[in-house]
């Protein structure tokens, strides 16, 4: 069994990615998990995280808000909601992101039926931060 | 032969109405450019979702969910993408022929519409089946999320077992000239080849099979309709292109053609002056 596999990366505006990789990591519901090839068919939601992948050279990464990741024996499918790139996005916009999340959700009252997504929004603005904070060099070790 | 005034008239106003289709024609391929890259960018996450979908159909082709419950055809609803505006050659008839005809062949079924357009309605609130949702003005707010929102609107539809069966009925962009209509069904999600090929294996789902499986056939429904809205607004900016640069031309030839007539007119009434002047100072000299 050839040790590659196809990668496909697409939000509904783009195609991000269409490679050849021969490991991938993402953040599952679940938990993150890492993909190589010839692994199991899995069909999971992504929360908001990161994917990392390696295509041979430097392990490339992008931040995706959320989505859905078809894994078969050959190919990783990625139907991203939205994806950024550590380049495309602006830490101080990106930390201006959170607050104004966190002011939004403590607006709000505790039993109020918006706070889920304001929850996960801040979440989402928070994991975004973290990921132009890690330096994609603790990743090289895979 | 009509008088000079008259001509010079028409000409006029044929070249007032020549400057107006050439203005929409400019505005149209602006628009259009836009409308063409969206829909081109959009494409390769329909295409993936397509695959998945294939996979999934061959994988888990006896799924349950409740989108993908095929009932007995008694209520059917239409969802037809128009235009807001007229002016654009074939688009707006193409959309009301094709979902007439998918109204005949569903004869004996409750049908009833959901316009998008302002032209569908238009053409639907004079006919028996009733409109119940129109969305207007859209062209300017094609989002995902104008898409999901309309994609919630519709599933409930559904999912409340008020229609059994949902066609979606819009102008696919093959290039500037061609737009071709099409009539899909939408609802329920048909897992094609819907049989389970024994060689796959059937996926891993977390967190549930019952959760992925609804939030992907969601997101499925949810894409058909944005791509359904790309193709539809480029579509029709293609089409007014096509329309308002053919009434160019036409008034271009229109305008020649009245211009030869004036001239000889004008020539005519010279030449019978002249004759006139002629015949007079040949009297007074005879």
């Amino acid at each position: 069994m050839s040790d590659t596999f196809t990668l496909q990366i697409v939000t509904p505006n783009e195609e991000v990615e269409d490679t050849t990789a021969s490991m991938v990591t993402l953040s599952g519901v679940e938990g993150d998990f890492g993909v190589l090839a010839g692994h199991a068919p899995l069909l999971t939601y992504l929360r908001p995280g990161t994917i990392i992948y390696d295509t041979g050279g430097m392990p490339r990464s992008f931040f995706v808000t959320g989505g859905f990741v078809e894994v078969t024996e050959d190919r990783v499918v990625v139907l991203a909601e939205k994806c950024e790139s550590k380049e495309s996005i602006d830490p101080v916009a990106a930390n201006e992101a959170v607050r104004q999340a966190e002011s939004n959700l403590a607006q709000v009252a505790d039993d109020d039926e918006s706070r889920p997504a304001l929850q996960l929004a801040l979440d989402t603005a928070t994991v975004r931060v973290q990921y132009i904070n890690d330096e994609l060099e603790t990743y090289a070790g895979h | 032969m009509a008088n000079l005034k008259d001509i010079k008239r028409r000409i006029g106003s044929v070249k007032n109405t020549q400057q107006i289709t050439k203005a929409m024609k400019l505005v149209a391929a602006a628009k259009l450019r836009k409308a063409q890259e969206a829909v081109t960018a959009a494409r390769p996450y329909s295409e993936k979702m397509a695959l998945v979908m294939e996979s999934l159909a061959k994988r888990s082709g006896d799924a349950t969910h409740p989108l993908l419950q095929k009932r007995d055809k008694k209520n059917v609803l239409i969802v037809m993408m128009s235009g807001d505006k007229g002016l654009c050659g074939p688009f707006n008839t193409n959309i009301i022929k094709t979902s007439q005809k998918l109204i005949a062949e569903n004869e004996g079924c409750d049908i009833s519409i959901i316009s998008v357009g302002k032209k569908g309605v238009d053409f639907f609130s004079k006919r028996p089946h009733p409109i119940v949702e129109k969305y207007l003005d859209y062209g300017k707010n094609i989002s995902a999320d104008y898409a999901k929102n309309m994609a919630r609107t519709i599933t409930k539809y559904f999912t409340d077992e008020k229609v059994d069966q949902v066609y979606l009925v819009y102008n696919k962009f093959k290039n500037v000239v061609v737009q071709e209509p099409q009539s899909i069904p939408l609802l329920p999600v048909a897992l094609e080849g819907g049989n389970n090929d024994p060689d796959l294996v059937d996926y891993e789902y977390e967190p549930s099979a019952n959760e992925v499986l609804g939030g992907i056939l969601t997101l499925y429904v949810e894409n058909r309709i944005y791509q359904g809205l790309l193709e539809s607004a480029a579509s029709e900016n293609g089409a007014r292109m096509t329309a308002m640069d053919a009434a160019t031309k036409n008034a271009k030839e229109m305008i020649e053609e009245l211009t030869l007539q004036y001239n000889s007119a004008r020539q005519a009434a010279i030449t019978t002056e002249l004759i006139e002047v002629v015949t007079g100072a040949d009297a007074l000299a005879g």
